[in-house]
């Protein structure tokens, strides 16, 4: 489904990449990232890691090296509430996407001339990254490893299983506690509303409108999941729905890849390092055909 | 307030720090230090907390192995910037070849580590002119801050739930694994068996996406807690956390032993937890008493140096 650009390939000169630290500010956290940059020829594209977590075995560390083998710039941070970065853990919820962070990143990158961007992200950051594309200008391909299409009050900015409690209701007459209630009170509406506007399984209208926008920006997209994935079956369904139809839309540059495992939770070495090759060769084909140093 | 500092000679030969992203807490007037150290042929990834103000000590904090390392993570970050705002620095290290540390863990041994921790310790007591050490290990982690302190008397040394015999880790951690995947996907992935078999005829074994080297697992089967300790004599902390309201024998015997060695043994146990989780699942519910009592002891140390 993707076309194939004439991508030179980098030749066994490329010696070890090299990690740098750096912090980010976003708001009031502060998140640290390491930007990984080949010691041989580079290629002028930078590729952003969005993992929730610290990943098993470190497999995000082991795509930024072979990206940076490559000839990749590659920026990885910690989200807020992970990691190093500041924050705390309850913000790693699917109620409230950072989007932000990812903003904030691709600035400092920018501002340090690394304009050609691609975003790769997993499960929660996967969502986090394809609510980031259609906000950035420019972006060279967004690759979304194991999503979940169906997580409650996803892509909303409200949080999870928020349940109105009778008791709340006394704070609407304590003037100091009358504005929260009222904001929690529209979180709560607004989150029903949306649910009761969505009454079919498999698919999340803002998932929907984030994926169609990235088409539209003509991004191109890559779906990885592994066949033991849990959200692999939704996925699945998704795909006979809106989604295929959308994805079909996308042509060359929607793409999905399918490996034999789990993706989400990657319990052999051999399946990391075939999520490892495929997102490499990913982004070797997305590549623009001018990035060259 | 982040700034970026890059020291490209810092005059030691041996180690030093290549790379470093500083930020500064206004809230906590916490400054922490990113860094990669060079040393030998590899980049170690260090981080350094440490007040703005002058510092008690410097405590350095050994990781554990392998998927629990990973579990322990934002337990041990925020262990540090605790111990940092209570005025002492503190030295996190992501031993070679794992995390973000480069370098070849296939050959890696338990003392490599402990050269490791090592080396981080002489940056952080450089940058912080702070020439007063604490280790703390948690559970794997243990071994590797007693073995960089072994030869040391007088270093104080804490141990958080450790692992008394290294021998026993990594079965422990390979049915921790398996029974995560039993109660997620109804099926055994490898026993220890076929573990062990795989590390003798291949060198490494596939635990379940996690890789075991023969260097790893036959250094850690060498390694006993009470044997290393037993040379030189210092103040031990020695925290078990579990469910039951009693000292578990294998903790108990070296607590005994430590003590008889010479060393000022205190001892604090912390209920409600079954650490079995911490190989597969990533909170630490007990953190705050487990801080208090380390901060306790640390404090006590400065009485009684």
């Amino acid at each position: 489904m993707m076309q194939t650009t004439d991508t030179p390939r980098v030749g066994p000169e490329i010696e070890k990449s090299h990690d740098t630290p750096v912090w980010v500010q976003s708001g009031p956290e502060a998140l640290l990232g390491i930007l990984t940059a080949p010691a041989g020829p580079r290629r002028c594209l930078t590729a952003v890691l969005v993992f929730p977590r610290v990943e098993k075995n470190g497999l995000h560390v082991a795509l930024a090296r072979s990206l940076g083998n490559a000839g990749f710039n590659v920026f990885r941070y910690d989200m807020r509430g992970s990691g190093e970065s500041t924050g705390t853990e309850p913000e790693l919820n699917f109620g409230r996407l950072h989007t932000d962070d990812v903003m904030a990143v691709v600035a400092e990158l920018r501002r340090r001339g690394m304009d050609r961007v691609v975003l790769i992200g997993k499960c929660f950051g996967a969502r986090t990254v394809l609510a980031a594309a259609g906000q950035l200008a420019g972006l060279k391909g967004v690759a979304l490893i194991s999503t979940n299409l169906l997580p409650p009050g996803m892509g909303t900015y409200d949080r999870n299983y928020f349940l109105p409690n009778p008791g709340m209701l006394v704070g609407l007459f304590d003037g100091r506690r009358r504005h929260a209630v009222l904001r929690a009170l529209w979180a709560w509406a607004r989150s029903t509303g949306r649910r009761m506007r969505w009454p079919f399984p498999g698919l999340h209208p803002v998932l929907l409108m984030h994926v169609r926008n990235a088409i539209r920006a003509r991004v191109p997209l890559l779906f990885l999941y592994g066949t033991d994935d849990r959200f692999y079956v939704k996925f699945s369904r998704a795909m006979r729905g809106p989604l295929g139809k959308l994805l079909e839309r996308g042509g060359d540059r929607a793409q999905v890849q399918v490996l034999e495992g789990g993706v989400y939770d990657p319990t052999t070495l051999a399946v990391q390092q075939r999520i490892v090759a495929c997102l490499r060769s990913w982004v070797e084909h997305v590549m623009p055909a001018d990035s060259e140093d | 307030m982040i700034t970026d500092q890059h020291l490209l000679e810092a005059g030691d030969p041996v180690a030093h720090p290549a790379r470093v992203a500083t930020r500064i807490d206004a809230v906590s007037g916490v400054r922490e230090d990113a860094m990669f150290v060079r040393r030998g042929g590899h980049d170690l990834f260090c981080v350094l907390y440490r007040p703005l103000g002058s510092v008690r000590r410097t405590v350095i904090i050994c990781r554990s192995f392998l998927g629990e390392a990973e579990m322990l993570y934002r337990f041990e970050v925020g262990a540090a910037r605790a111990f940092a705002a209570m005025g002492y620095a503190a030295v996190r290290v992501h031993y070679r070849g794992t995390g973000h540390s480069h370098g070849d863990r296939s050959t890696a041994t338990v003392n490599d580590m402990a050269d490791d921790v090592k080396t981080a310790a002489n940056v952080a007591a450089k940058m912080t002119q702070s020439e007063s050490l604490a280790f703390i290990g948690i559970r794997a982690g243990t071994l590797v801050a007693a073995t960089a302190v072994a030869e040391s008397a007088g270093i104080p040394l804490a141990l958080w739930e450790p692992v008394a015999d290294g021998a026993r880790y990594v079965p422990a951690f390979v049915r921790a694994q398996n029974a995560l995947v039993l109660a997620t996907e109804g099926s055994q992935r490898k026993t220890i068996a076929q573990v062990r078999q795989e590390i003798e005829t291949k060198g490494c074994a596939d635990a379940l996406g996690f890789p075991i080297h023969r260097a790893l697992y036959e250094s850690l089967a060498a390694c006993r807690l009470r044997e290393i300790l037993a040379c030189a004599a210092r103040p031990v902390l020695l925290v078990q956390v579990g469910m039951r309201d009693e000292w578990k024998a294998e903790h108990a015997t070296l607590g005994n032993a430590l003590a008889a060695a010479g060393s000022r043994v205190e001892r604090a146990l912390i209920t409600g937890e079954n650490p079995a989780n911490w190989f597969v699942l990533p909170d630490v519910h007990s953190s705050g008493v487990l801080l208090e009592s380390t901060a306790r002891w640390l404090e006590g140390l400065r009485d009684n140096p």
